[in-house]
């Protein structure tokens, strides 16, 4: 480096050289905690790992404002993420350097070391943009580890002219049913081959916590750990007893392995529990049926309202050799301009609250089917992020065959007690 | 000269198949009426098991193959009340087809021949010299070595999966050609097969080529190399094979679409999208199943025989 | 030249065998090790020594008893099943009739068709919803069943995909072991009187003895290690009927991120194979 510092400046084939020279020098140097003006010059390249719809467009859209950095994307299926990001974070690699992490799972990621904190990173006015649950998510032990670059919103959609004919008045856009009304409507619908209910993630914790929520009851100890005697409660044994029910007794909801949208679009199915990203995909599919929109439902009276919310957080590999640039890339696809690439593209629900602001007011959702867009942004209203556990991995895993087993007619104590139990096990490791 | 034996007895039997029932026996039986009742019953018997057997084969490949050509709205039609046009398309179209390749399947296939082409030249290279020097040399050590080979390839891969994972993440191969060709090269089978295969080649034709004053590189390649067409054939389906089949490992150590072969993608249609396009899913199925039958059905001489003999001997 | 050549089989062998160190031995070596270690993937922590502590762990989980229960019994029906079938299905392929070259190339296309695609299709065809059994079973009257997501008809479902795949693969070396038995043998005792059923007995059955072994056992080692149908189709349910040791194994170390106890179910896993074959070499191996 001394050597190219003095030919430095001679001509412009020299200098070149010297860029050259710099850049190389840099990139050895980088291991050993370069300054960051160095690094400013080259080109940094940086890994990302993600399963998300148009990610190759958005870094393009980046690499044009930071010119110095590409982003390459590693496009991986949704359960690899989690499987490369175990494997590769765990073993210390400094790839990828982009960490999609899934909002439940930062605890995890940062119980592990693995995630730079960007505490310093994030002015207060950036943090007060992003909705404020969400912030909590991307936090373990009081520091922010990986804010949010996706949210997301359920809507209670429903065929209308199926309900109609079956003699079912409908819930207009600002009425909340009851889950009961729901069962009794999709009693009245089901005929044939046509569904009443079902949930898209009928097996996740992600989409039916609202059910135990919904009684007033917790999804895990405040310690973060603790199932036994919560999971198994009276209130959560009678929500997922509502549950069999809808698959085993009346039969309303299909068992099996299903695409809840293939049924609705084919009006195989009357009502179903959706996020916003369907409204999209309804629009494009010019249905030959009306469909509609309404606020997620409930148990009843003065029970709670809560309506799942959150998805995709981002963070820096502990071990990247591209700090800088990685929490570049960390600030700018956090920020409400990406939030807003990306909900135009129709692919994803805003975490800044100022763009949830400027689509609940958009005049064009004043009617349907935008209409469905605010209903979505005022439900976000109730969102409650899934369980802060440093152990969500074995807790979803185990309570997604507990989910699928009720739906197999399996029963309903008997699988929360099991589950409590293997959970409770697993759990033991972070004690 | 168990392979060859083999292939003639195999032969043999695919020449006596015409005539209804070979040997003395059948003549001896013939000459009572009762005797040829009771052959005509056999015969049906045994055509009703085989009729059975090879429905319960075909079936479920020709229900996948004729859904493949129908679209995604007819895939259920006949299924669900079932009318036996299920195993028709019901709207013929290869929209499914046009849709992965659209979607980059062609490139996918064609990583997938690569990888199994790359593989099975390397494997072929290391598999007969390992198998040459296990059959044709005495030195200290080989006893060892072999039970090394032999221990290697009992071990099953399952087994080893997530710390081979773990050498390939320590490597930095993660997404990386390397990582899926290098771990496949040594095979044990292959180099089983070659020893076999070299035990066999009469002495005297080494010794002649020794005489001459030929180098073993020069042996191997000019003698003995000619020779093993058949062992050649054998090894190479079974590595083409087990490359283009294999998806947990790729999946595991090359997640990178660049990287995607056809198991792979096929899993991803079926099981990750949890996908309503039952049309891409039972075309990318259906190319994924033809080409290991197109390779075995012509070779199956080769296939049967080799891969039976490793087992009947070992 | 005769000093150079001594060296000759070891630089023959030498990438063969570097290789098979590096990609089959060490990997074992390390899965061994890896039995011993806890916090693997935590850098905060780093890997540590913890002695028996995941073996411990294990015996203490009713999922791990569970998973071996569900492994030793899906082993028990599906290798003797197998071979048996194999048996009966390389005597059928055996008969020389018109046609047979035909059928036993049919045989021969489960073979070739990956585990991967065959439980997949399999999985469509049997599934609750659309399936094509399902339509069959309609058809002729009688009710759908639920098969893969039934506790009871999980695992001998499972069973049945497996050996669409298996009993083929294995008949083609019982049908070779069945074509060198020389055919006078079989003659001369059907002119002694002796019936079909005697004949196969008495001669065939153990003259195929070694390639049944042989069958036996490298079915064995498959099915104890088998993977893709629970992963694919079941993930270890309904009830944990289907948890196959080797499916409950990947679980733990790419699900949950034990990495120890994983390698421990391995360690475990094989060590049972091991004395099952041995099991299996003492009381079926030929007297001479």
């Amino acid at each position: 480096m001394p050597l190219n510092r003095t030919l430095a400046g001679k001509s412009s084939r020299r200098r070149f050289l010297q860029g050259a020279g710099a850049t190389a020098a840099a990139v050895a140097a980088t291991r050993f905690h370069a300054p960051a003006f160095v690094r400013a010059q080259e080109k940094v390249t940086l890994t990302w790992v993600s399963d998300l719809p148009s990610t190759e467009d958005i870094v393009k859209v980046f690499s044009e404002k930071y010119p110095n950095i590409e982003v390459q994307v590693e496009r991986v299926t949704f359960r690899e993420v989690f499987q490369q990001n175990q494997t590769r974070l765990g073993s210390g690699s400094d790839t990828p350097d982009i960490v999609s992490v899934d909002a439940p799972l930062v605890a995890s990621y940062g119980s592990r070391g693995w995630l730079s904190p960007l505490d310093q990173a994030f002015t207060p006015e950036q943090l007060a943009d992003i909705v404020p649950a969400l912030v909590d998510s991307g936090k373990y032990n009081g520091s922010l580890l990986a804010p949010p670059i996706w949210n997301s919103s359920q809507l209670f959609y429903y065929n209308l002219d199926l309900l109609e004919a079956a003699g079912v008045t409908p819930p207009g856009p600002e009425e909340r049913w009851t889950w009961d009304q729901v069962h009794e409507a999709a009693q009245k619908v089901t005929s044939g081959d046509v569904f009443g209910f079902q949930f898209e993630q009928y097996n996740r914790i992600y989409q039916l916590q609202p059910l135990p929520q919904g009684k007033g009851a917790k999804v895990i100890g405040d310690d973060g750990l603790t199932v036994e005697g919560i999971i198994n409660s009276q209130e959560w044994v009678d929500a997922f007893q509502w549950f069999s029910d809808i698959h085993n007794k009346t039969k309303v909801a299909p068992q099996g392995n299903i695409d809840i949208n293939e049924l609705f679009v084919n009006q195989k199915l009357a009502m179903a529990i959706r996020g916003p990203w369907a409204i999209k995909t309804f629009m494009n599919a010019n249905l030959p049926f009306r469909w509609r929109a309404a606020p997620n439902p409930y148990w009843g009276g003065d029970l709670p309202v809560t309506v799942p919310t959150d998805s995709w957080h981002v963070g820096v590999n502990v071990n990247s050799k591209h700090q800088a640039e990685a929490i570049q890339f960390v600030q700018w696809i956090t920020s409400a301009e990406a939030g807003t690439f990306w909900y135009e593209r129709g692919d994803n629900w805003p975490s800044q609250v100022s763009l949830l602001d400027k689509i609940t007011k958009d005049p064009a959702n004043a009617d349907w089917p935008g209409k469905a867009y605010a209903i979505a942004a005022i439900e976000s209203g109730h969102g409650v992020p899934r369980p802060l556990t440093v152990g969500y991995q074995e807790y979803e895993d185990i309570l997604s065959t507990a989910f699928e087993d009720i739906r197999n007619g399996s029963d309903v104590k008997e699988s929360l007690d099991n589950a409590a139990r293997q959970i409770e096990r697993e759990m033991q490791k972070y004690r | 000269m168990d392979i060859r034996q083999e292939t003639s007895a195999q032969t043999q039997a695919s020449t006596t198949a015409g005539l209804p029932v070979a040997g003395p026996r059948a003549e001896q039986r013939a000459r009572s009426g009762w005797a040829s009742l009771s052959r005509i019953g056999r015969h049906v018997a045994i055509y009703g098991v085989l009729i059975v057997i090879a429905i319960l084969v075909l079936a479920p490949l020709e229900w996948v193959a004729a859904s493949s050509f129908t679209t995604r709205e007819t895939v259920w039609k006949h299924v669900l009340p079932f009318s036996w046009r299920a195993f028709l398309p019901d709207h013929f179209t290869l929209d499914g087809y046009r849709q992965i390749f659209e979607a980059g399947y062609g490139r996918t296939m064609a990583n997938t021949f690569v990888l199994g082409t790359v593989t099975v030249v390397l494997s072929l290279t290391v598999g007969s010299l390992a198998g040459f020097t296990f059959a044709r040399f005495e030195f200290r050590g080989k006893r060892f070595l072999w039970a090394v080979t032999l221990i290697s390839f009992m071990v099953p891969y399952e087994a080893t999966v997530i710390p081979a994972y773990t050498l390939v993440n320590d490597l930095g191969w993660i997404n990386s050609w390397q990582a899926l060709i290098v771990p496949a090269i040594a095979n044990g089978t292959v180099i089983f097969l070659f020893r076999q295969f070299f035990a066999e080649i009469p002495q005297d034709l080494i010794d002649a080529g020794r005489v001459d004053g030929a180098t073993w590189p020069r042996i191997l390649a000019g003698i003995v190399l000619p020779l093993t067409r058949p062992v050649i054939i054998t090894s190479a389906i079974i590595i083409f094979l087990s490359q283009w089949n294999s998806f947990f490992w790729p999946q595991l150590v090359a997640p990178d679409a660049k990287y995607r072969v056809v198991q792979v993608a096929v899993n991803i249609l079926g099981v990750e999208q949890q996908t309503s396009y039952w049309d891409r899913l039972f075309a990318a199925t259906t190319i994924a199943a033809l080409v290991p039958l197109v390779l075995v059905i012509p070779l199956q001489r080769y296939y049967v025989s080799s891969i039976v003999s490793s087992g009947i001997k070992g | 030249m005769a000093r150079s050549e001594r060296w000759t089989p070891y630089l023959f062998l030498l990438p063969a065998m570097v290789l098979l160190l590096f990609w089959r031995l060490v990997p074992l070596a390390a899965g061994l090790r890896e039995s011993f270690y806890g916090n693997a993937l935590n850098l905060t922590t780093g890997r540590e020594w913890v002695g028996l502590d995941n073996f411990r762990y294990l015996f203490d989980d009713p999922t791990f008893w569970k998973s071996i229960r569900v492994t030793f019994l899906f082993n028990a029906i599906v290798n003797p099943l197998q071979v048996a079938l194999a048996v009966l299905l390389a005597l059928v392929a055996n008969q020389k009739v018109r046609g047979i070259a035909f059928f036993r190339t049919i045989l021969l296309l489960p073979v070739a068709i990956s585990i991967n695609i065959a439980t997949l299709a399999w999985g469509i065809a049997l599934d609750t919803n659309y399936g094509l059994v399902n339509g069959i079973l309609e058809a002729v009257g009688l009710e759908r069943q639920p098969f893969l997501r039934s506790a009871d008809q999980a695992m001998p479902t499972m069973v049945a995909i497996v050996s669409w795949i298996g009993v083929p693969f294995w008949m083609l070396f019982i049908l070779a072991g069945l074509q060198s038995i020389p055919g006078d043998l079989i003659e001369a005792a059907r002119i002694d009187g002796a019936t079909r059923v005697k004949a196969f007995f008495g001669i065939t059955l153990p003259l195929l003895r070694r390639v049944i072994l042989f069958v036996l056992v490298a079915d064995t080692v498959i099915n104890f290690t088998l993977f893709a149908p629970p992963y694919l189709l079941t993930r270890g349910g309904p009830s944990q009927t289907t948890n196959l040791m080797m499916y409950d194994a990947w679980k733990r170390g790419f699900v949950y991120g034990d990495l120890g106890s994983s390698a421990a179910m391995v360690t475990i896993l094989l060590g049972m194979l091991c004395l099952v074959l041995l099991f299996q070499f003492a009381f079926l191996r030929p007297k001479h």
